[in-house]
Formats: structure tokens, sequence, C-alpha cells
């Protein structure tokens, strides 16, 4: 608003002219299913606070990426110097490699083609594979810039612009049949006064949860897999190596199911930063509850150390899983959508319990 | 089993008995989960109070999950078996007629229902699945039985009274008449009581004529002004107490000391000030608002807006005291007078369908500043404080469109008291108390609407706006 004025008067117009009689029931806004690419479904306030927004868009925009601050800009210089430091290499590379096609060339002809074309193929698969982690790695990256977005939006008070955010992670789990159900019933409930943090709650309550549903099974899954190898597993060496494995596996399919299908350096960073928020935001947590539930715990103290350190592996498992879909997830999570840690235990108490005691039975 | 060999230990009557322990433990445990929330609705007036509850009654009535409940967890997880209306617990309490509220809002004509002033009560049972792991064990059904009980605002407002004598009571009531819109309304009582003989007996003539003045001025207060802090409140809504003693009385000025006796026109009005304090104010608390769970305070910031700055700081008073209700530390006078145990504590700006979508984070914002500060005690005490701006039953939409060159959202619906639809642009709502000299007269222009045309009023469910919100948070984890 203008400083001239600092508030609009009241306005009182004649009754419009568009067809008259309806309802305000039926006023309901039509979200057009946003698995498809198509124009974002119009929303009677989206326009309103377009003019508001539309000169502060940019400055709207940009301290969310700038977010992180002075480490962003360390990082910044680190990537360029890793990037140049590449560069320079590959140029090497390629120039070792000149030569030494010339020289073969020079030795004989057909020596030189033969070492041209299983270079040029070696480089033609070096770059494919690249390119292919570099786009997987975009791929991982636009879950967190969805993240941020989602965060800004949720922090204001602001209107119209959820249900453009809304489509783009839609767009994510268009093939799902479950996600298409709940989107469905989530567009039912949609109503045009709902503001963006309000719209972007029930997104996640409604049509997240199903998919928090399926990577919950994958690190459930993931979990008691890790507590019964532990537990049973003969040699520490095969243990340590099977747990390493497990985690880089589950990793990479939680991402899959939020939207993303992360390559090495993608779950590499991902099990980094599960494991960083372990250490940070999960210490206190580990120690109330990790600990009391590997120790105090009846069934542990039954089953020995054997078992009891199945679920400690188990447990841990499921820690990076559940860090690792809060790192995943376009939306963050909310005041109680964040699963637990319980449900797992009973779980892997179950699994292990049923492993132990199949033994038993066996033996005699 | 008479005509059977008496067996010294046969395993029927002992696997009857093990039956019957269990079956008695399951009705023990049902009974011991199966619980009731008293919910208390009040508002200062002419916020939609018995809109509201109708609203919120209908609601849970037609509660289904495709219906618009989305933030009601138990009706959005599926986990809601249906409600249903019961017999009211107190019998000597009115009843709240829904029958008679809804009906002329689900009419082909719809109108909106005739207001309530009295306390009245409706409980309705409430069944539903738990979503709690221990509780599913247990049973697969609970019920919760919700009283919903409506009350006048005013009422609240007696409490600051409790602590004060006649003469600082009437020092106070006469200080706010010092200003307007209170001087010029209060001139016909101020002057009958210069005029009043203060020496000899008192007779009961003059008595009823002075509170019968002072009454009236209340009521003018209350009707064309909107004001909210009217002492004492029955007064305003004196329901079965209409013409007793208790409320013939009012402020007087501190007459010389030789005319204090207890026969006198200032002795008398001074007992019976007491007298309303022990048998009105301390009753209320004792009976009703001691037995409260869950309470909702209902507040028209509209309107305030409207009518304009005095209007609006008087409102803020009385949200200040409503608030004293709820300070129930060791210094609180509720404390003293009884043990509260409302842990849920919700403001609502009403009506916010009269302003256009993008104006009600602005509503809410305005009511979070004028309640932050006084809730602040209130919240230390471990009650949940929350505010939300909803509409009960929503009767506009907004609509965007082109004026004078700007983008404007308007509202567009029936006025009340016409029969054409037309498009408001209200004015928009400040984030923050505008000052006194921001207050251009011109400034806002909030109406009221006609209620909306349902097309089947049988099947579909009111339109409303955050009425799930308020559902949630007042009774979400009773049904989780």
């Amino acid at each position: 608003m203008d400083a001239a004025s600092p508030w609009t008067p009241p306005v009182e117009l004649p009754p419009p002219l568009s067809p008259a009689g309806a309802s305000p029931r039926t006023l309901r806004p039509v979200v057009l299913p946003a698995g498809e690419e198509g124009p974002p479904p119009h929303r009677v306030a989206e326009t309103s606070t377009e003019s508001l927004h539309a000169s502060s868009t940019e400055g709207r925009e940009r301290p969310v990426e700038k977010m992180p601050g002075q480490p962003a800009a360390n990082r910044r210089l680190l990537l360029a110097a890793t990037i140049l430091l590449l560069v320079l290499f590959t140029g090497l590379l390629l120039q070792d490699a000149v030569l030494f096609l010339i020289q073969e060339w020079q030795s004989h002809p057909l020596l030189g083609l033969f070492f041209a074309i299983l270079l040029l193929a070696l480089g033609g698969i070096l770059s494919v594979l690249v390119g292919r982690e570099w786009a997987r790695f975009r791929q991982l990256r636009t879950l967190t810039t969805l993240r941020r977005e989602s965060l800004h939006l949720m922090g204001g008070q602001t209107l119209g612009h959820g249900q453009r955010l809304v489509n783009r992670i839609t767009l994510l789990y268009r093939e799902r049949p479950e996600v298409a159900v709940a989107l469905w019933q989530f567009q039912q409930q949609v109503s045009d006064y709902l503001g963006d943090r309000e719209l972007l709650l029930l997104f996640s309550r409604h049509v997240l949860a199903t998919v928090d549903d399926r990577a919950y099974q994958v690190v459930l899954r993931h979990a008691s897999a890790a507590a019964v190898m532990a537990a049973v597993s003969p040699m520490a060496w095969l243990d340590a190596l099977f747990f390493l494995w497990r985690n880089l596996w589950m990793v990479r399919e939680i991402a899959e199911v939020y939207g993303a299908r992360p390559g090495a350096t993608g779950s590499l960073l991902l099990l980094r930063q599960a494991a960083q928020g372990i250490m940070g935001a999960g210490l206190a947590d580990l120690l109330a509850s990790g600990a009391s539930h590997s120790m105090g715990d009846s069934l542990a103290a039954m089953v020995v150390a054997k078992g009891g350190q199945g679920i400690a592996n188990g447990l841990f498992i499921a820690r990076i899983g559940l860090q690792t879909m809060q790192a995943c997830r376009p939306l963050p999570f909310g005041p109680d959508e964040m699963p637990g840690l319980t449900r797992i235990r009973q779980e892997l108490q179950r699994e292990i319990k049923r492993n132990f005691t199949g033994e038993q039975h066996a033996a005699p | 089993m008479n005509n059977k060999p008496a067996a010294p230990f046969s395993a029927r009557p002992l696997g009857s008995l093990l039956s019957a322990t269990q079956r008695a433990m399951t009705e023990w445990l049902h009974l011991a989960m199966n619980q009731t929330v008293r919910l208390a609705v009040t508002g200062l007036n002419q916020s939609g109070k018995t809109v509201f509850i109708t609203a919120l009654v209908h609601q849970l009535l037609h509660a289904r999950q495709e219906a618009g409940l989305p933030f009601f967890d138990c009706v959005s997880s599926n986990r809601f078996a249906g409600a249903k209306l019961m017999m009211q617990p107190d019998v000597d309490v009115s009843s709240f007629r829904y029958d008679q509220f809804i009906r002329p809002l689900t009419e082909q004509h719809p109108r909106w229902p005739t207001r309530t002033e009295e306390l009245s009560e409706i409980r309705l049972a409430i069944r539903f699945q738990p979503g709690g792991f221990l509780h599913r064990q247990i049973s697969d059904a609970s019920t919760l039985y919700l009283d919903i009980i409506d009350y006048p605002g005013e009422w609240l407002l007696d409490l600051p009274m409790l602590e004060l004598s006649f003469a600082d009571w009437s020092a106070q009531i006469f200080q706010l008449c010092a200003t307007e819109p209170r001087a010029a309304l209060s001139a016909a009582w101020r002057a009958l009581l210069e005029s009043l003989p203060m020496d000899g007996k008192a007779d009961e003539g003059v008595l009823r004529q002075a509170s019968a003045l002072y009454t009236e001025f209340l009521l003018r207060c209350k009707n064309e002004y909107g004001l909210s802090l009217l002492q004492p409140g029955r007064f305003t809504v004196p329901g079965e107490l209409r013409g007793t003693p208790l409320l013939t009385f009012c402020p007087l000025p501190a007459p010389p000391a030789e005319h204090t006796g207890p026969e006198s026109v200032y002795g008398i009005m001074a007992q019976r000030f007491d007298a309303y304090k022990e048998r009105v104010i301390h009753r209320f608390y004792k009976e009703h608002f001691s037995r409260f769970d869950r309470q909702i305070v209902l507040i028209d910031l509209l309107k305030a807006l409207n009518r304009g700055p005095e209007n609006f700081s008087d409102m803020r008073i009385a949200l200040e005291s409503i608030l004293q209700n709820f300070r129930y530390g060791t210094s609180g006078m509720v404390h003293r007078l009884l043990w509260p145990r409302i842990d849920k504590l919700l403001f609502v700006a009403t009506k916010v369908d009269h302003v256009a979508a993008n104006q009600h984070g602005n509503l809410e914002r305005l009511l979070n500043r004028i309640v932050s500060k006084p809730a602040n005690e209130a919240i230390f005490q471990g009650v949940e404080v929350k505010t939300l701006a909803l509409s009960s039953v929503t009767c506009t939409r907004t609509v965007v469109q082109e004026h004078e060159g700007r983008r404007l959202s308007f509202v567009q619906g029936i006025p009340k008291g016409r029969d054409q639809e037309i498009l408001l642009f209200p004015g928009e709502i400040p984030e923050s108390l505008p000052r006194a000299e921001d207050w251009d007269a011109n400034r806002f222009r909030f109406m009221e609407f006609e209620p909306p045309r349902l097309l089947d009023p049988e099947a579909t469910a009111l339109p409303h706006i955050r009425l799930d919100q308020a559902l949630q948070f007042l009774l979400g984890d009773k049904l989780s």
C-alpha cells in the first residue's frame, strides 16, 4: 500500500452479473487433479495477494536460498575449488589421452584406431554415469528446495501460494494409486479460505501421510532385518559390512519413496545428513529412550547380549531411517506426525523373539 | 442348573464367575474411559453464541469423513462413529433448544435464529474408535459425552466485583461514566442520584426507581453502543432474578458518614451489593464455572472495529476482566473460591466470513494481540490458550475484482434485510491495534449477511470456516 493512503476505503458494488443464485455452498474451488501437468488450478484468492507480493517475490525467494549464511559462502568457495581441480584434472587426462593416441597412431594406424575407440567408449560410459549421478543429485535437491519453500510458507500467514507448491509436490507421486486416492480426498476438503499454512498442514496430514506410511514400512523392514542379522550372525566383520550396506540401501529406498532416485553420491550425502541428525538432535533421545530400550528391557535381558545387540542395531538403523525420512520429505513433519520408535522397537522385539524361539523349537 | 448333581468344584460356576468378573471389569473400564467434557461457550454481546453452538452441534451430527471437517482428526481419520443428542444432565438448567435454532437456518428461506440470553445446556454423545494403541486393545468404541453450556459473557465480568467494596465499586462505575458515550447515556440516572435523599430511612420505591434507571442505562450501553463492560452482569440478563431485591441496587456516591446506617439508602444498597456478590456471583462460580472443562470466548471484532475506538477499548477492558477468571494462582480470586479445572481456553473472532479470505490472517493476528498479554497468566497456570478466526455459518464468498485500477478482494453475499447480492469491500483489517487518530469514520464498513441457502438441507452440512479447527482444539485430545 502506498504511503499516500494508508488504507483503502470500503466499497459497495451492485450485484455482479455473473450467474445469479449460486449459493456460497457451490463455490468450492475446482482444484484440478494435480497429477497432470496443466494450468495451475485457479484459486479465487490466488490473484488477490499476487498484487501484494508481485513486487516482493524476489525478496521472498532470496532470503530462503541464503539461509545458511556464512557456511554457505565457504561451501561455495570449496565447490568452486573442487570444480576447478576437476576441470584441470580432466584437462590433463584429455591431453594425456590425445598425446597417447597420437603416439599410438604413429606407431600403427590400426592400433591407434583401436585405442581411440576404446577411449571413446570409456569416456562415453563415464560421462553417462556422471550425468546420471548429477541428474539424480539434482532430483534430491528439488526435495530440499520444496521443503525450504514449504517451511517459508508455513511460517507466514500468506494465502494463495500453497496450491502451486502442492501441485509441484504431487507431481512427484503421480504414478501412485494410494496417493491419488488421498489426493482426491484432500481436494474434496480444500476450501478457498484456507491460508497457505493450513493448506500445507492438511496436505501433509492427508496426502503425505500415505507416502510416510510406505517409507516407514521400508524403515521397519530394514531395521528388523538388521536386528535379526546382528542377533544371529557369527562374525563381527560380516555384521559390520552388512550393517553399512543396509544403511545405504535403506536410505536410497526411502529417498525413492519420497520421489527422488539418489545416486551413490546422493545416498552417501543423505546418510551423512541422517547421521549428523542423530548426533545432534537425537543424542538426548538416544540417551533417554535408546539406552532403556536396549538395556533395561526385560526381553533384552532375557535374550542376553546377542538379542540386545540386535535390537540396538535395529534401532540405530531405524533412527537413521527416520532421519532420512525427515530429510527427504518435501514438507516438514507436523507436530505429531513424526513416526516414533516405539512401534519399531516392538516390531524388532517380535522379530528377534520369533527368531530365537524358532531356533529353540528347532533345536530339540 | 438346579436339576444337575451338584459337583463340589464344578467348572461351570467357576467359569461363569470368571466371565462375570471379566464382564464387570470391562464395564468398569468402559465407564472409566467414557468421559464427559463440559464445554462452556460465552461471548461478549451479540457475538454469535447461539449460531456457534447450533452450528457446532449441527456439524457433529452431520460429521462424515468427506464432509468439511478436515482438521478434526477423529472425523478425518475415519474414527468417528456418530453423534447423538441426549438428555441433559442437569434438570434445573434450561435446555439449549437446538431443534428450534436449526430450523430457521435450514429453511427454504433461511433466517438467523433468535438469540439466547440465559444459561442453557445441551448434551451430545459422541461415539468413536479410540486411536491409541492401548485404548484399542481394551475396547473398540468409546463414548464421549459432550455438554455444551451457553451463558452470557457478562457474568464473567462480575468477577472483579468480588474484590471490591460497595464504595470502591461505585467509585469505579462513576469513573467509567465520566467519559463518552457512558456520560451521555447515564445522564438521567445520575440526575436522579443528585436529587436522591440520602438521609433518613430508605424507601423501596426510591430504590427501585434508581436501580431501574441504572438498568436502563446498562441496557442502552449494550444495545445501542454495543459496550461490553457492564456490571453487574445480571442487570442486563436477569433471568429468574428479575424484580427481586437482589437486583434492586445501583452504585451510589459516598454520603457523609452519618448517612450510612443500615436503614439508610446507602446502607441498604451496600447490603444488596454484598448479597449480590454472595448469592449471584459466588453461586455462579460454585455451581457452574467450577465444573467447566473447556471454555470458548466468542468476540465480534468486526463490530467493535465498525463502532470505533471507544467501543474497541471497552471490549479490550472487558476481555481483560474475563481473563482474570483464569488467574488460578494462589493469589487469584477464583482460586480462593474454588478449584477450577478449565484447561483449554479458546478465543474466537466470529463472523470471519464478513471479510475476504485474505483478511482472515490479519483478523486472527489482531485478536492475538488483544488477548496475548492478559492471557499470559492463564498460560503460565497451564491453561492452553488458542485464538482462531472462524465463521460458524458462512454466508459469503470471496471475489477478486478490479476496482478503480486496483485489484480488491470483495465479499459477495446478501446483506441482512436485503434480497439482492452485493459485492462489498469492507475495508482491510489492520494487523495491529489502530491508533485512535487512524480511526477514520469511513475506514471500516463490515456488514451482516443473510444465512446461506442450502440446496439440500437434509443431506448437506452448513458451510463453515475453521469450525473443525475449533473442534480439534477443544475435543481432539478427548477423542484420540
